[in-house]
């Protein structure tokens, strides 16, 4: 089963714009995937104020994770990890700085 | 990417430990493997005490890019073991922390995927560093 895990900040325009951002999610796994849209799992972690900092300072960040095919080629990796920076660009105004993405290999860990 | 995940039981810290805690693992992090303060995620979840592993008040996942020496890792195990413990008020062996390598071209930050460690310098040249 496709399956992300976004971890996301309380208050902040992601948390926000989860609907969206799901959408979003979805319909960039069945394009690059082939997912099935309704079988995607989105596990959702929102961080209140106090529980995440970046480089020591309280964190805007987003970072997603998604579990991808075992040995994915680098260029449809970097593809779809774009795809989910340009997603998160657009449906929440963030910098490119605030959004980081892991393609894991596998089933997620976390 | 680093990503320390740090679960924590209930209602056991404050906001100014998980503070502390964010600082000295960007502290311990750089000091170990010379990696960007700007690459360092601290984030903290509470959990059920029976959800920790047995014995741990307090417990660490740090993802963070393949290619650092078993001796960086142990650094970092250990000096953040203490910190935590200290931190807690607590011994060390009621913490415990791990690290789990992750290949660097298996993340995105910046817009770019994350530079094999030792090669930050030129990455955060071309690209500017994320905050």
């Amino acid at each position: 089963m496709p399956h992300y895990a976004c971890m996301i900040q309380e208050g902040q325009m992601a948390h926000r714009k989860q609907e969206d951002l799901a959408r979003g999610l979805r319909r960039i796994g069945q394009e690059t995937f082939g997912d099935d849209p309704v079988e995607t799992e989105i596990a959702w972690v929102v961080l209140k104020q106090g529980y995440a900092w970046t480089a020591g300072e309280p964190s805007t960040s987003s970072i997603v994770v998604r579990s991808v095919p075992v040995g994915l080629p680098l260029p449809e990796r970097e593809a779809f990890m774009r795809r989910v920076c340009d997603l998160w660009e657009q449906e929440t105004g963030c910098s490119i700085q605030e959004i980081v993405v892991t393609a894991w290999d596998g089933p997620l860990p976390l | 990417m680093p990503l320390y995940r740090c679960a924590v039981a209930e209602g056991l810290t404050t906001e100014a430990q998980r503070a502390r805690i964010a600082k000295e693992i960007v502290r311990i992090h750089c000091g170990a493997t010379g990696a960007p303060a700007s690459f360092v995620h601290a984030f903290f979840s509470e959990i059920p005490p029976d959800a920790l592993p047995a014995g741990k008040v307090a417990f660490v996942l740090g993802t963070i890019r393949s290619g650092r020496s078993d001796d960086q890792k142990a650094r970092i195990v250990s000096e953040l073991t203490h910190v935590l413990a200290e931190v807690l008020g607590r011994g060390p062996d009621d913490v415990g922390v791990v690290t789990a390598d992750v290949p660097s071209k298996w993340n995105m930050e910046g817009g770019e995927l994350l530079p094999e460690p030792g090669e930050e310098a030129e990455w955060l040249a071309r690209h500017g560093a994320p905050r």
